[in-house]
């Protein structure tokens, strides 16, 4: 073979070395309870899992994400979301809800005051409310912030994860102020529901699709078109909500608007305005229509 | 040695043994009470379940009659992709540059359509994901959805976009008997900056219609359609469910179910493993239900008539921190 022939093959396998490392080169995440004990105790809800291992198997099928990790029911307590910044012994994000890119949370969840709280199904004795994770309400105020670490796209498949009164301090969520201002790290996007939302077959293609959809048209579109229901006779509504943040208006609707699982844009830089699409007016069950905080 | 092995066996059968039973008898008293009594009446009728197994419908389903000329005329031709997506003025560029009906002048008044300046235009090709053995149809467009930095606001009325969609569905091929009332939703962009100091942004960005199925006047469980109708009047995203009718392949030969057998299937779903499930109100409707094959994407989907059930969790108080319990949604058949 000439030196032409060998300085060929050479570039050949360093392309193909190349296209393995990009490969799925970002980190997929789940975490579903789907069986409470008395510890912790709350409904059963046994297809829930199904339903986010379609999206995780999903997401997994584009050559863009791997599976990170898949919890299911075992030790899932608040150490796994909560920001050490926040001071509560044991806090560790960023070995694991924030250190993926994309992360769905299947749990039982409750409006507090003005933010989100999830249901675990073990306790964290350092905290006040031992098996709850509380989002951020205020600067640096609660438990759960992520984005300063890793992650870009969070999804609550929670009941009341996206309330309208939470609205206006949803941000909060979107970065931890102690880092996020030095390395300018930030979640993009969060996505929810106002009020209940439901679990069974109704609900499997509607996560399926959304992984699917979302590599095409944007998260947020894919998100409001799949995950919107009225059930049979209304009985099953869901009123999703997609959130984002930008550093002004056309930033955060630009992102809001165009950011696909495989068209990331780079961490928002700063945090001066939130946006949001919802269906007006929308009525599930656990919560009054949804209003708008800001008509 | 041996005789403590033999015993511990025995002790491990006689607990197996025990939960099995503890898990087959009645449990939650009053989850079933609560299901016994949200069952519709009819669910007694034999008769009335009878006629379920030989429901009158269009033979000429959506596989049979899909026109795909008709898709892409409405909705975009994937294999000639024109400019459709521009930065600014998207309305005219679209109208001269598309294959895509335009609305009429009189329409674009209506809905307030400008007729201003071109600006950059890009060639992107609609996508589709059409599986017409399990009745999926997918169309994903990202250049026709709404950009809020771009778009104008939608004053379509509801009606409108019911209309457009009942035609739409029409044209490609899904007979519209099978077509159930409308749910009409306005999709809404709004948003604020982080310190409350300016005036708040809120548009109509998309009429979204999720339209239901019906067979002899029954619902078809988890099928439907999902349009979302854009600025321009014109449909932006289909999200089509609509597999085949078909009912399991002997069904006349199955037995209905008593009444009993059905409460004790859905409360064992709806009961809870350690402790009973809490449920503020369950809701039951008769429907036709896929059945759910384990290789489901391989297989066409097969219906039969059930009851679907929607359990909801007791309501917690406004920002009270009670829980919030996800709803849970079972199908249980009706026949054998």
């Amino acid at each position: 073979m000439s030196v032409k022939a060998y300085s060929l093959l050479a570039l050949l396998i360093l392309i193909g070395q190349m296209q393995v490392a990009t490969a799925k080169h970002l980190e997929a995440q789940m975490y579903v309870i789907t069986d409470w004990v008395n510890e912790c105790s709350a409904n059963d809800v046994s297809h829930w899992d199904n339903m986010i291992t379609l999206w995780y198997n999903e997401i997994d099928n584009h050559g863009w994400y791997h599976q990170g990790h898949q919890f299911i029911n075992g030790d899932i307590n608040s150490k796994l979301f909560c920001d050490p910044d926040t001071n509560i012994k044991g806090c560790n994000d960023a070995q694991h809800i924030d250190s993926a890119d994309v992360a769905m949370l299947g749990f039982h969840g409750a409006d507090l005051n003005n933010h989100w709280q999830g249901n675990l199904r073990r306790k964290n004795a350092n905290t006040a409310q031992p098996c709850k994770i509380n989002a951020a309400e205020k600067a640096g105020g609660k438990e759960m912030m992520v984005g300063d670490w890793n992650m870009e796209f969070l999804h609550l498949s929670s009941p009341n994860s996206m309330d309208d009164d939470n609205i206006p301090s949803t941000h909060y969520l979107f970065s931890d102020p102690s880092d996020s201002q030095g390395n300018s790290r930030r979640l993009h996007q969060a996505n929810g529901f106002h009020g209940f939302m439901w679990v069974g077959h109704c609900c499997d293609k509607q996560y399926e699709d959304f992984a699917n959809d979302a590599f095409a048209v944007s998260i947020r579109e894919s998100w409001m078109d799949n995950m919107f229901a009225s059930g049979i006779n209304g009985n099953s509504t869901q009123c999703p909500v997609a959130y984002g943040i930008g550093k002004n208006r056309k930033d955060c609707f630009n992102r809001l608007d165009n950011e696909r699982y495989n068209n990331i844009f780079p961490d928002p830089k700063e945090k001066n305005y939130y946006c949001y699409y919802y269906y007006d007016g929308c009525n599930p069950e656990g919560e009054t229509a949804f209003t708008n905080p800001n008509s | 040695m041996k005789k403590q092995i033999l015993y511990a066996f025995l002790l491990s059968f006689i607990a197996s043994l025990y939960q099995n039973i503890t898990y087959a008898s009645p449990r939650c008293p009053q989850t079933m009470k609560r299901l016994q009594q949200s069952l519709p009446v009819a669910i007694n009728d034999q008769k009335y379940l009878r006629t379920l197994t030989n429901p009158r419908f269009n033979k000429k389903q959506l596989s049979q009659g899909f026109n795909k000329r008709q898709l892409f005329k409405r909705m975009g031709n994937p294999f000639k992709a024109k400019l459709i997506e521009c930065q600014r003025g998207g309305f005219d560029a679209i109208q001269k540059k598309s294959d895509t009906p335009l609305p009429t002048e009189k329409r674009r008044r209506l809905i307030g359509g400008s007729k201003k300046k071109k600006d950059k235009c890009r060639a992107v090709k609609p996508r589709y994901r059409i599986n017409l053995a399990q009745g999926q149809l997918v169309h994903l467009n990202p250049n026709r959805s709404f950009k809020f930095n771009r778009h104008k606001a939608n004053h379509l009325t509801k009606k409108e976009a019911d209309q457009i969609t009942r035609d739409l569905l029409r044209d490609i091929g899904v007979p519209k008997e099978e077509l159930a009332n409308s749910d009409i939703r306005v999709l809404v962009a709004s948003g604020r900056d982080t310190n409350n100091r300016t005036k708040p942004s809120k548009r109509r960005a998309e009429i979204h219609v999720h339209i239901g199925r019906v067979i002899s006047k029954v619902p078809v469980f988890g099928s439907e359609a999902k349009v979302a109708i854009n600025s321009d009047a014109l449909p932006s995203r289909l999200h089509l469910s609509w597999p085949d009718f078909k009912l399991v392949k002997d069904i006349q030969t199955r037995r209905p179910r008593s009444i009993k057998t059905v409460v004790q299937k859905a409360s064992k779903a709806l009961a809870g493993k350690r402790q009973c499930n809490k449920y503020s109100k369950i809701q039951a409707v008769i429907a036709y239900a896929p059945v759910y094959f384990k290789d489901r994407r391989k297989r066409s989907i097969r219906y039969i008539p059930s009851v679907v059930i929607y359990a909801t969790p007791p309501i917690p108080k406004e920002n009270s921190g009670q829980i919030a319990q996800a709803g849970i949604q079972i199908t249980v058949p009706l026949f054998e």
